[in-house]
């Protein structure tokens, strides 16, 4: 009978110094709705499992003056209902909301979704125009990297074996408004095909500080950086909205979820509707 | 009939929905017994290819493990209508998923590391994953062997072919009449495999006691059936084998045969003493036990001037994947019902099953008709409008009416079912014709779809059942039609409470057969217990009720004819005695005693079915009755990303005497809903290179949830009396699938003139119809 050893620290220090003899076939549990499904599928098999969920501080939502802390182990449920989360960043808990069901966000964390890393991770458009920071502890202390050098590829971050992200930092915006959509088989418990995020920085709709991400439609989701300097220079307008629509830095492919084709044509569509709306109101 | 029914008819809470929200109902997994085994089965990853060697003496040394088979073992066979499989694969694997060995371990980490010592080396055959291929005469044969099969009198397997079953219609002269046609309009559909997605996977426990009786708990639509086949397949008397079938998480017809019993069976042979119990996971579930056919479907109808049609072609080639031991009969079925709910004189039919070796094709909610109504019914919307009639009238035009004849020369009474009933009442509760508003960018509109459905059963499919009467006036009602969710349990104890003219809290409903002891029922299939097994229950209570009028008449010194029994009480005129004094006997006062406990026993077998014409497939009657319905549904499809939303569906069915209201509207909702899922988002996706299903979990295959509900339904029911029935009431289990998929479509062409003819209509599909059409915003 294969063993599995169980660990459940309680406090950062206790922590540090399980990660310091952590082990790669050691894996760090916060919802586990991820986790879980890689064990039952034998794409992953632990020896051991490090639960994170009994430090005090990872659990909370924390705000300051300048800016916002999401604990690694809040959950996505709460982070959907907080109201500043959902006043200041519309966006991410939008993602938040759209992920699984009811009973999945109540165990999967924000964090979570970000570590597994996935091209189709719905909180991740959302961080990406935020600018989010990523705090991350190891046995030596904590670091700070921003959420664009975070992601390396299809299920890959910059984690090294014995660190964990601790919380996700976000900067306090001042002027923005935000939104999120996501386009799937059915309305809920299902991935992504296409998910955008948009954000609009200032009141300015002829120097729009306009920012963009659209996820499910490359290995790893970018900022829109063509799409909002030519919209910044240009203005929003419907015109100028369809023609960014085009520098969007996707190449999707064909799978079950969708071709390639309906992935672009989708993603301009959610696109130019956010855009849109943001420039409306 | 204007009797007022106390029962029957009236809404009411299900008998076991205590049990089910407390927990208290016990399902197979449920049941724990010390010393249990646990099983898995090593499956072929080949779709298709020769067994050149097994090897498992390294998984029969592994500490835990108690025993490891495979074919050799035990070559036995097994199939229902059409006996083409082994329990094992013996001489070759014909899909991926296919039982090749099977391991029993004392737990089930341990009988998951012996599956993966087990070594079967194959030599690869080349794969056919298409039907018309395989139809074609130089198409490598998938089971060489097919004409040594045995197969059930009315199955006709085409002997050194991959066509299993092939049931001919030919009616009237429909070459002549294509040459008379006003308009010939021809199309083409398909119908892909899809998942039953019962909520609760296969699941046996089997022990085999040291004497060698062998029972069996299993998650089964059908126990009896299941001990019949068990007998036959190890070559054993019914007395050897016991089955106990506890409450069942949904069916949907995957556990309409036997599935996971002989292996689990066979594995308990060579563990005496021991229980032996195998749980599907459900990716096991996804594609290796069964899944409905796929359905190739060529529709060719001549209309005249009027918009009658006149002559047809139908063609339906199914997709019946590596066995037909089931499937064989859905091929039958869609043959006698080939052209839906239409009155057609002149049709050439054929319904043609081919093995391919995409994962098993069996009976599904439906048996067949849910597939082809997806063809029949978009086909006749097709001539509608070439013809520039209303959907509506043209189906009231052309729908089965007492005095026309079915596709088997059946001639539709007033008592068979009254379909313009039906489509009117669903074209009022759906306000066709009024036009709905869209949002922005979208564009909504009604499609509506017809559905008819016989049980298909063998003709001689029987239901008994025992009513016992107790000391306090009560009953006890035994009948084995499985509780699969349908709300047997329920209609039957309405059924007896009334015939025995007692109240339904008297009545101990007791579901659950157990094959010693329970009275016989064929299966639980085919929308046939209400009908079958609610008659054995109706004439099992009149015979109790009758041995009681018979003891009261000694009593009253009256006949018993002249007698009543109404809320308990025996009334002869003014006289009366409660029901509780007789049902032990009746005891005068100076203590002697008349009569003594009562037991009644009836059974139901459908009277006249005759087997249809090989050639022609003529039969005046081919089934014991026809359901009929109409579904309506109002669909926006959002312009831009071609989603649709389901407004609202309305739908009517004519299922003779509603038993209970409660549980036909939940029949009503739960159809629509699991049509709907067929109709949007289901489909099994096999990779045509390696034979994998790609889809085989819910992360990738996806029915309904919550929030994908239409907004709103509603269900009306007609009341033609069925004349056989108990009660006057017939079978809609199935039925209430059946037409959504297509009325869907419809609904999708009015919206935005897409017409999308192969199942789902994903968004997809529509939204690349949009910009063929330059419609898309």
């Amino acid at each position: 009978m294969p063993t599995l050893n169980y660990l459940c620290p309680t406090t950062s220090s206790e922590l540090k110094k399980i990660l310091k003899k952590k082990k790669t076939d050691s894996f760090i549990l916060a919802g586990g709705t991820d986790l879980l499904v890689k064990i039952r599928h034998n794409v992953v098999k632990p020896k051991e499992i490090i639960d994170i969920k009994k430090i005090k501080k990872f659990n909370e939502i924390k705000l300051t003056k300048t800016q916002l802390n999401i604990g690694c182990a809040a959950t996505l449920n709460e982070i959907a209902e907080n109201k500043t989360i959902k006043e200041k960043f519309p966006a991410i808990a939008d993602g938040s909301l759209s992920i699984g069901s009811t009973q999945i966000r109540n165990r999967g964390t924000l964090v979570g979704n970000l570590c597994n890393s996935s091209p189709v991770a719905d909180t991740v458009p959302g961080l990406l125009i935020y600018d989010a920071k990523i705090k991350i502890l190891s046995p030596t202390g904590t670091k700070t990297v921003s959420i664009h050098d975070f992601i390396t590829g299809v299920g890959k971050n910059i984690l090294k074996k014995n660190e964990i992200v601790e919380s996700v930092i976000l900067p306090l915006p001042k002027n923005t408004k935000s939104a999120f959509l996501k386009n799937a088989r059915r309305k809920a418990l299902d991935l992504s095909s296409v998910n955008v995020a948009v954000g609009l920085f200032n009141k300015s709709k002829k120097n729009p500080d306009i920012r963009i991400a659209v996820g499910a439609c490359a290995p790893i989701t970018k900022r829109a950086q063509k799409a909002e300097k030519f919209l910044k220079k240009n203005g929003l307008t419907d015109e100028t909205i369809k023609k960014a629509a085009k520098m969007l830095p996707i190449s999707p492919i064909s799978d079950l979820r969708g071709s390639k084709e309906f992935r672009n044509k989708i993603a301009h569509r959610l696109f130019i509707k956010l855009a849109t709306q943001l420039g409306e109101v | 009939m204007n009797k007022k029914f106390t029962s029957v008819g009236v809404k009411t809470k299900r008998v076991d929905a205590k049990a089910k929200v407390t927990g208290a109902a016990q399902y197979v997994d449920d049941i724990q017994f010390p010393g249990t085994l646990y099983a898995k089965v090593f499956r072929s990853t080949e779709p298709h290819a020769e067994i050149v060697s097994i090897d498992l003496e390294k998984a029969k040394k592994l500490p835990g493990v108690k025993a490891v088979i495979c074919g050799k073992d035990f070559p036995y066979h097994t199939g229902l209508y059409h006996v083409d499989q082994y329990m094992f694969a013996m001489e070759k694997v014909r899909y991926v998923g296919e039982p090749v060995a099977a391991v029993a371990a004392t737990s089930l980490e341990i009988a998951e590391k012996a599956l993966k010592l087990i070594k079967v080396k194959y030599k690869k055959l080349k794969a056919n994953y298409d039907p018309i291929k395989g139809m074609k005469k130089d198409a490598p044969l998938i089971h060489p062997d097919l004409h040594k099969y045995f197969s059930v009198p009315s199955i006709n397997p085409k002997p050194h072919s991959n066509i299993p079953n092939h049931f001919k219609i030919r009616k009237g002269d429909p070459a002549k009449a294509f040459k008379k046609a006003h308009k010939i309009i021809e199309n083409r559909f398909k119908v892909p495999q899809i998942q039953h997605v019962p909520l609760e996977t296969h699941g046996a426990i089997a022990k085999t006691d040291l004497s060698g009786k062998i029972t069996v708990w299993s998650s089964c639509q059908s126990p009896f059936t299941v001990r019949y086949l068990l007998a036959h397949c190890f070559k054993k008397q019914l007395k050897d084998f016991r089955i106990i079938a506890p409450f069942v998480g949904g069916g949907f017809g995957c556990k309409a045969g036997v599935n996971i019993e002989p292996i689990t069976v066979a594995l308990s042979m060579k563990c005496l003493g021991k229980p032996v119990k195998l749980i599907l996971t459900r990716e096991e579930e996804m594609y290796t036990i069964v899944v409905r056919q796929a359905c190739h479907i060529r529709i060719k109808s001549g209309v005249d001037k009027n918009g009658k049609i006149i002559a047809q072609e139908n063609e339906y080639i199914w997709d019946c994947g590596a066995y037909a031991g089931y499937g064989v009969n859905i091929v039958r079925a869609a043959g006698y019902s080939i052209c839906g709910a239409y009155n057609i004189p002149n049709i050439k039919g054929d319904s043609i099953g081919v093995y391919t070796n995409r994962p098993v094709g069996s009976a599904f909610r439906g048996f067949g008709m849910s597939e082809i109504h997806w063809a029949i019914e978009q086909q006749m919307d097709m001539i509608a409008i070439e013809m520039g009639i209303d959907a509506v009238e043209f189906r009231k035009l052309n729908t089965l009416k007492p005095g026309s004849t079915t596709a088997t020369c059946q001639v539709v009474t007033k008592h068979t079912g009254n379909m313009i009933a039906c489509i009117e009442e669903t074209a009022k509760n759906i306000g066709w014709g009024k036009k709905k508003k869209a949002g922005k960018n979208n564009y909504r509109a009604v499609g509506i779809a017809l559905a008819q459905k016989a049980p298909a059963m063998p003709n001689n499919a029987t239901s008994a059942a025992v009513v016992k009467l107790n000391e306090f006036g009560g009953a006890e009602v035994l009948f084995s039609g499985m509780e699969i969710g349908q709300g047997v349990m329920t209609a039957m104890g309405q059924i007896a409470a009334e015939t025995l003219g007692i109240s339904m809290d008297k009545v101990n409903v007791v579901g659950l057969p157990d094959t010693d002891y329970s009275p016989y029922e064929w299966q639980t299939v085919a929308s046939r217990i209400t009908f079958s097994c609610g008659n054995a229950v109706k004439n099992a209570a009149q015979d109790a009720i009758d041995q009681v009028k018979k003891i009261a008449a000694k009593v009253f010194e009256c006949k018993a004819k002249d007698i009543v029994v109404q809320d308990g009480i025996i009334k002869y005129g003014k006289k009366t005695l409660p029901l509780e004094q007789v049902c032990m006997g009746y005891q005068y006062e100076d203590g002697h005693t008349i009569g003594g406990a009562i037991i009644g026993r009836g059974h139901f077998t459908a009277k006249d079915c005759i087997n249809c014409d090989p050639k022609t497939g003529y039969s005046p009657k081919p089934v014991a009755n026809w359901t009929y319905g109409a579904q309506a549904v109002d669909v926006e499809v959002n312009g831009e990303t071609g989603e649709l939303t389901i407004h609202n569906v309305s739908c009517t069915y004519d299922i003779g005497k509603v038993i209970n209201p409660q549980g036909a509207d939940g029949q009503a909702y739960g159809g629509i809903v699991q049509g709907m899922g067929a109709g949007i988002m289901e489909a099994l996706v096999v990779d045509e290179k390696t034979g994998n299903v790609m889809n085989p979990s819910f992360v990738d295959y996806k029915v309904p949830t919550i929030k994908d509900m239409p907004l709103s339904m509603t269900s009306s029911f007609i009341e033609t009396q069925q004349l056989d029935g108990p009660y006057g009431a017939r079978g809609v289990g199935e039925h209430t699938m059946i037409p959504t998929p297509a009325a869907i479509a419809n609904a999708v062409y009015y919206a935005t003139g897409v017409r999308i003819q192969e199942l789902p209509v994903t968004a997809e599909k529509v939204l690349k119809g949009l910009e063929e059409l330059g419609k898309n915003k």
